[in-house]
């Protein structure tokens, strides 16, 4: 479903990915881990077009979209949560999630799928007209999924949905996103946290200094030594 | 008069030009608030809208109808020169600002000024460097209570900018184009990945603006009843000192601040002197800046990570 092959990229004349590879096959949840600075954040702003690519390409659906305006690439079926959920804290819960469907206007549908994103995150529903400022970062991360499910994605690309939540709203959100995969549609999953990552993946890979380094299934990446060495804080 | 009755009359004056300043401010505020830009070619819009008025207005002289008629062609010269402001606007933004978005902050500031220049000189060579005429459009006729008066024409420019302010509001609250102004505002590139075109957006913060400014304008017009090719840098200087005043990208704060400008500005020509009245905007400013800089319902911006 998404295919990107030598990707370069990175800010200002910075390089930060060298050559990146990506497959994520349709219906599965891919996983990629990495250290800080890595480049994982970059790869979801090059796919998502804010970041441009320098080279290579980023195929959605046998389609090039690497050159593709922000906008564009939205309504192709791919959305991005991204990092710190970038909510838009001045706009009460239900605005924030009007704007998720924001490519879809006049789609009668809009009103049926805001319910389903309250049987889904039934915390919102009790806030619909809060500012979202006020949530919580817990609720927050949901907030951040439901506006993004709004888009009717076909791929939705996660960007650190753990961080600096309580190991409970974690267990959650990871339960959550394997219930978002349950309904049909494709996760590309970037996490620090390369345990739960891992756990969730079909297949995952480590990337480092904007470069593959090993990939494979996730029960394969989690028995991996070096992996476990490196990433797992296993001795 | 009673002390009382100048206090109210004051009020009465202020209340209308500050009406004025509040819509040439929202416009400030709007495209501050959306592209982080300070559009210092704004007052020239106004400006210019006041021109277009008087344009309009000529025309029509041209056609056979009769003074009568003209309750029914005021709102014909309102929808002709917003048309042509909000155009205008739209393609200031698209030739002077967007090729520089991504250029330092001073860039697009520096060109605003050169815009400024520009549409100054092209009024003062299409129409002459000399005052110009306006007309008040309508029958001027005065209302006393006690000793304060008021014109329907006072009426008129603070009802119909009223209407204006309400349509902006209800626009920025309820519809999808409001929503993604304010997503925008909120954070741009959050808003991009929700399909929010930038571009666009930012062409219909600077067309809204424009068209409101033009409204100043034609009232600025018949209110004074002379114009002249440099009146937009004056009321644009004292419309950004009223935006500033309520908080900068804050659309509330636009209103309250034209309005609160507009009044101080009567009271200080009325009990000081009219010869300062144009000192009292810029001495508001200072202070506002020195002691509140993020304005009276401006907040400070904090961000959550």
């Amino acid at each position: 479903m998404l295919e990107v092959a030598n990707l370069h990229s990175g800010y200002g004349k910075i390089e930060i990915l060298k050559g990146l590879k990506i497959r994520v096959p349709e219906g599965k949840i891919v996983s990629l881990i990495g250290s800080n600075g890595a480049g994982k954040t970059t790869l979801l702003m090059t796919i998502s077009g804010i970041v441009p690519a320098w080279k290579g390409s980023i195929k959605f659906s046998g389609k090039a979209i690497e050159t593709m305006p922000a906008d564009q690439i939205v309504r192709q079926g791919v959305v991005q949560v991204p990092e710190g959920r970038r909510i838009f804290s001045r706009l009460t819960v239900e605005e924030n999630l009007d704007l998720g469907a924001y490519t879809r206007p006049r789609d009668p549908e809009i009103k049926r799928d805001k319910e389903e994103m309250f049987a889904l995150f039934p915390i919102l529903y009790a806030r619909t007209k809060s500012l979202a400022g006020n949530l919580s970062g817990g609720e927050q991360q949901m907030l951040a999924m439901a506006r993004a499910l709004m888009a009717r994605p076909k791929l939705l690309l996660l960007d650190e949905p753990s961080l600096g939540l309580a190991p409970k709203m974690i267990e959650t959100i990871f339960q959550l996103i394997r219930k978002v995969n349950q309904k049909g549609i494709t996760i590309l999953l970037v996490e620090q946290n390369a345990w739960k990552a891992l756990g969730i993946a079909d297949y995952g890979y480590v990337i480092e200094s904007g470069k593959n380094q090993i990939e494979g299934t996730g029960q394969e990446l989690l028995s991996n030594p070096q992996i476990k060495h490196s990433y797992l804080g296993e001795s | 008069m009673t002390p009382l009755d100048v206090f109210l009359q004051q009020i009465v004056n202020g209340l209308t030009i500050g009406m004025i300043y509040a819509l040439i401010a929202l416009g400030y505020t709007i495209v501050y608030g959306i592209a982080q830009l300070i559009n210092f070619a704004h007052g020239e819009i106004f400006m210019v809208g006041a021109y277009f008025g008087l344009l309009a207005y000529t025309l029509i002289q041209l056609l056979p109808v009769g003074s009568v008629g003209f309750l029914f062609i005021l709102p014909l010269i309102f929808l002709f020169v917003m048309t042509l402001t909000a155009l205008l606007g739209v393609i200031v933004e698209r030739f002077a600002y967007r090729p520089l978005r991504e250029a330092p902050r001073l860039a697009p500031l520096i060109t605003a000024i050169g815009v400024s220049f520009l549409l100054q000189n092209a009024v003062m060579i299409l129409f002459g460097p000399a005052d110009k005429r306006f007309p008040s459009l309508i029958e001027i006729h005065k209302l006393s209570f006690h000793h304060v008066t008021i014109t329907n024409l006072q009426i008129m420019i603070t009802g119909f900018s009223l209407i204006l302010m309400l349509v902006l509001h209800t626009f920025i609250k309820y519809t999808r184009m409001g929503k993604a102004m304010r997503a925008l505002a909120d954070d741009r590139e959050a808003a991009c990945l929700m399909g929010i075109n930038v571009n666009q957006i930012i062409s219909i913060a600077f067309l809204i603006g424009s068209a409101l400014a033009g409204a100043g304008g034609i009232m600025f017009g018949m209110y004074y009843n002379t114009i002249n090719f440099h009146d937009g840098y004056l009321a644009g200087l004292k419309a950004f000192s009223a935006a500033v005043l309520g908080g900068i990208g804050n659309i509330p704060g636009a209103m309250v601040g034209g309005v609160l400008l507009g009044i101080l500005e009567g009271m200080g020509a009325g009990y000081i002197s009219s010869e300062w009245k144009n000192v009292f905007a810029f001495f508001i400013l200072i202070l506002i800046l020195l002691f509140r800089p993020h304005g009276l319902l401006g907040s400070r911006v904090v961000k959550k990570v």
